[in-house]
């Protein structure tokens, strides 16, 4: 459903992706861990173009996209089959935790206002925060707004879900809400993939678990396979000083 | 949170208003100052069925007692003069009111028609404007605090002194300077209360129209006196743009400065300005 | 010397004549300045080829040079080139002039302003479908001009007083009233000490309603 092939991403001189392919089908949930600095993040975004790749192509149901000849207006369509959720939630401060949700609806989709309302009412208590419908970013906890921002994500109505470190900037206390709505999802089938530090998290939502360092993924695997059978000593370095 | 159609509306709304006075501000009757009343007379003047030539006065509104602005009123002598001379050649007149030093770029730019502010006639001048005949005649002089021991011009050496700017003073206060070697600190001032800066001691003496310092000193009660070093007299008389439209109404307008002084109406004028007759050659 | 009560309360309704001129003249500068200055923010912060580079120099120009030579230079300086202009009153020239200048100004505010927003927020605008002129008109410059009433609110103060500058080129309003009125009775004191207190309650008044505004803005 969305492959990625061959992605090169450079900032100056500095390469951060070299060359990185990546398949995930209808349902399916992949994490994506590795040490800082290794480009995870940057891949992510790459998917749906906030950074655009210097090279390689992203195929997602019908669209079929080169970095070299992509167009404006394709960028838009993209966009519209995938949705980013952001490490610091990003949720647009000016506006209530429901008009942050059907900003998509009626800007995009030129859904009119009351069946928007309707809809994001229905994302809403999905998120379980349909009291906090008139309350502004400002007022809410930081596992609150990361819920409302998966709501948002969740209105684009994508084939496929970016979650961008989604508990890194939460207290521990406030991490576990996030991660149940995660987990919830994964349950309806829908796909996503998630760069996480949760080492645990990760074993328990995800179908594959991908290993990358240095621009590359270095090995690709069910969660077992990754915790058990590392293929390079770096994963095993990387596994055990998460578990230390 | 702000409304943008509310917002587009009173955009909207401001754009009409300024169009609307564009349209309207032509000159404004700086007589009665008010726009609303320069747009009244505008639509006024329009009905009249006589057609009037138009002529624009400039002069500053801060120059007692030739011009001057009190209670909202444009008035003084140059004010009693020019709605004379408006009346007697059936111009439709109207002033406006600058700075001192605005007014030459105002009248070079033909947004007025002349100048009416005690300007002298200078070689410099007549190369760039014809004048009238002269309506008025006066002496410069250095005007001092009374209790001031000064007497000659040699007393005035290394002492500050403060004319107007740009004006016919300014000019000969340099070449008085020059010519005596006086090494005078020349300050000049446009629209500032010299007499007062000698008064208070902040200058030394002024240099300006004998007739304008003695009727402020009168006015105001001030601790001043004259020097009596008349070293320079000057011809005042009305400045027309070379070539310019309204230099076609020069020679009316001389011919009634000329009726003006021989039966008496400028004496009068500068009489119940002056208490004395500046419109005579001395 | 003392104090003329009577005269200062006479030369009031004086002042409030000529308080409109001040107050057309600053409000519309204000209308006139912030458009264009609104204009100038988004294309410089969008980066706009030519446009941009242009409106840096158009910027540097009138916050890097005295207003009153603006002035000088469009009323009496251009006027000798371009005789169209002889045609453009004091008013409007100082309108102009004033507009253009104080544009200059407030576009540096709202620039700044958008780029204090989070880079967040206009990437949130993006994944979500939103092209760059929908996230800036429904997310950043709503943030945006939060940050920037108060620089906005002082450039209109600022306004408010370089108005009494259009007095230079002969237009008619507040400070050249108190100018007239000092200079031919010889009350200084008075006039200005009327004058500074008229100025002080229109600028009071200003401030207040900054604040007003401030709170409104201030629920998010």
């Amino acid at each position: 459903m969305l492959k990625l092939t061959n992605i090169h991403k450079s900032f100056g001189d500095l390469k951060v992706l070299k060359g990185v392919d990546l398949e995930i089908k209808q349902g399916e949930v992949k994490a994506i861990i590795g040490p800082s600095g290794t480009g995870k993040s940057t891949l992510l975004r790459c998917i749906n173009y906030l950074e655009k790749p210097d090279e390689g192509k992203i195929m997602i149901d019908q669209l079929d996209l080169d970095a070299k000849t992509i167009t404006k207006q394709e960028i838009y369509k993209l966009r519209k089959s995938t949705a980013m959720v952001f490490q610091s939630f990003n949720l647009f401060k000016n506006k209530t935790a429901l008009e942050n949700i059907i900003e998509s609806l009626v800007l995009i989709k030129k859904i009119d206002k009351r069946s928007a309302i309707e809809m994001g009412m229905d994302i809403l208590r999905k998120v379980g925060l349909e009291d906090k419908r008139n309350v502004y970013p400002s007022k809410l906890s930081g596992g609150q707004q990361q819920r409302i921002s998966i709501g948002r994500a969740l209105a684009v109505n994508p084939k496929v879900i970016l979650f961008d470190e989604p508990t890194s900037s939460l207290d521990p206390e406030l991490v576990g809400e996030v991660l149940e709505l995660i987990k919830k999802l994964a349950k309806e089938n829908m796909t996503m993939v998630i760069v996480t530090h949760e080492m645990s998290f990760a074993k328990d939502v995800a179908d594959k678990i991908l290993f990358m360092d240095d621009g590359k993924i270095l090995q690709e695997g069910t969660p077992e396979e990754i915790l058990l059978s590392p293929t390079s000593p770096r994963i095993t370095k990387f596994i055990s000083r998460l578990s230390s | 949170m702000f409304n943008q159609r509310k917002g587009i509306a009173i955009v909207g709304l401001m754009i009409v208003v300024l169009l609307t006075q564009l349209g309207c501000t032509g000159s404004t009757g700086a007589a009665e100052g008010d726009v609303e009343d320069a747009v009244v007379e505008g639509v006024v003047e329009e009905v009249d069925e006589e057609e009037q030539e138009k002529i624009v006065v400039g002069t500053s509104g801060e120059y007692y007692p030739w011009a001057f602005q009190k209670d909202g009123v444009l008035q003084g002598f140059e004010i009693d003069v020019w709605n004379e001379i408006a009346k007697r050649n059936n111009l439709e007149i109207s002033f406006e009111t600058s700075r001192f030093s605005g007014l030459i770029g105002m009248l070079d730019t033909g947004r007025i028609d002349t100048i009416a502010h005690q300007m002298s006639i200078t070689e410099e001048r007549k190369e760039k404007y014809n004048f009238t005949e002269p309506y008025a005649y006066s002496y410069y002089d250095f005007a001092v605090r009374s209790d001031n021991t000064m007497e000659s011009l040699d007393d005035l050496i290394g002492k500050s002194v403060g004319c107007w700017q740009g004006g016919n003073g300014e000019r000969t206060l340099r070449a008085i300077n020059d010519e005596h070697n006086l090494n005078l600190d020349i300050r000049t001032y446009d629209g500032v209360p010299i007499e007062q800066e000698v008064e208070l001691g902040r200058l030394d003496a002024s240099w300006q129209g004998e007739v304008k310092t003695l009727a402020t000193i009168e006015k105001n009660n001030l601790d001043l006196k004259l020097l009596d070093i008349k070293l320079v007299f000057e011809t005042n008389a009305y400045p027309f743009v070379k070539g310019s439209e309204k230099d076609a109404l020069r020679e009316d307008i001389s011919k009634t400065i000329r009726d003006m002084h021989q039966d008496g109406t400028l004496s009068n004028f500068s009489k119940k300005w002056f208490d004395l007759d500046t419109t005579v050659k001395p | 010397m003392s104090f003329d009560i009577q005269f200062a309360i006479r030369l009031i309704p004086l002042m409030l004549q000529y308080l409109q001129v001040t107050v057309i003249l600053s409000i519309f500068t204000m209308v006139i300045g912030l458009t264009i200055a609104f204009v100038i923010a988004l294309i410089t912060d969008a980066k706009i080829k030519i446009l941009s580079p242009l409106l840096k120099v158009y910027v540097s120009f009138f916050r890097g040079t005295p207003l009153l030579a603006q002035l000088f230079l469009l009323y009496f300086g251009l006027a000798q080139v371009f005789p169209v202009l002889i045609k453009l009153s004091a008013f409007n020239a100082a309108l102009i002039v004033l507009s253009l200048n104080s544009a200059a100004f407030m576009s540096e505010a709202i620039r700044g302003a958008i780029m204090s927003v989070e880079k967040g927020q206009m990437e949130a605008c993006l994944s979500i479908g939103m092209t760059y002129w929908q996230s800036m008109r429904r997310i950043i410059l709503p943030q945006a001009i939060r940050t920037a009433v108060p620089a906005l609110s002082n450039s209109f103060i600022n306004i408010v007083k370089s108005s009494s500058l259009a007095y230079t080129i002969g237009v008619t309003e507040m400070m050249a009233m108190a100018q007239m009125e000092a200079a031919s009775s010889y009350r200084y004191l008075e006039a200005f000490v009327v004058i500074i207190l008229v100025y002080w309650l229109i600028i009071s008044v200003l401030g207040h309603m900054q604040n007003k505004l401030e709170l409104r803005l201030n629920e998010y």
